[in-house]
């Protein structure tokens, strides 16, 4: 089955363009069950629990996979026990076994 | 692993965290075996000038050394060389007339010149690719 990674590098509450990652996310765990949204650079700012990120909630709820960059968190002082239920802390590995298993990437 | 990771890149250096996060995935892929293409469009072209030099900060009482200012030429020649270590293929194609609009032909070993059908062939070759446009 086919896998879909996106690559979100963009503030929650900065880039109201994160609602179509949301919606896109959402939409393909609908459909895969196979979804992940790696939040990287200024995209992890979303993941902190006292974070107001309702479009991080909506993707958990539905299915989606969240992982943070641990190097983008800790760039910007996130614990993780700073982390919103459902997100996990991740290496960039990820992406780059996800890249060589065949899954789609997409960069935000 | 031995998959081969297809990459198009468009930021210029020096203005998007971007090239830093890009460049740790591509690092980690040749961590994992995978052979690596990067194609540079636009102000990419630029990751690999070779007249890039470091500068001091004044501000912050620092020299040149002192301040250790980072390259992106330098990572991507490091990026280079390590791949080469481990006997992987690292083909960097700047694109041609993206080097020309920027006067950019002072590239580091390694890179060479191309156009965006280099692009369609790493792609068609590639186990998958990953476009990174600038937003």
């Amino acid at each position: 089955m086919k896998t879909y990674v996106i690559v979100e590098t963009r503030d929650f509450i900065e880039t109201r363009d994160t609602d179509c990652t949301v919606a896109l996310a959402g939409g393909l765990a609908k459909k895969t069950k196979a979804a992940t949204v790696f939040l990287a650079e200024n995209g992890v700012l979303a993941a902190r629990a006292a974070y107001d990120a309702p479009g991080l909630r909506q993707m958990i709820k539905k299915g989606v996979r969240v992982l943070a960059d641990q190097f983008a968190l800790a760039e910007r002082g996130i614990a993780p026990g700073d982390l919103a239920k459902g997100v996990e802390p991740a290496e960039i590995s990820f992406v780059a076994d996800e890249m060589a298993a065949g899954a789609a990437v997409i960069w935000r | 692993m031995s998959a081969t990771l297809t990459f198009a890149l468009m930021d210029a250096p020096f203005e998007a965290s971007r090239t830093a996060t890009v460049l740790r995935l591509i690092d980690s892929a040749i961590d994992k075996g995978c052979n690596i293409n990067v194609f540079a469009y636009e102000g990419a072209v630029y990751l690999p000038f070779s007249l890039q030099a470091p500068h001091g900060n004044a501000v912050h009482g620092r020299n040149v050394e002192e301040e250790d200012h980072p390259l992106p030429r330098e990572w991507v020649a490091a990026l280079i060389q390590k791949a080469r270590r481990r006997g992987l293929v690292f083909d960097w194609v700047n694109c041609g007339l993206c080097v020309d609009e920027r006067g950019a032909v002072e590239s580091i070993e390694g890179v060479r010149r191309g156009s965006p059908a280099d692009f369609w062939t790493m792609a068609a070759s590639a186990d998958n690719t990953l476009v990174v446009g600038t937003n």
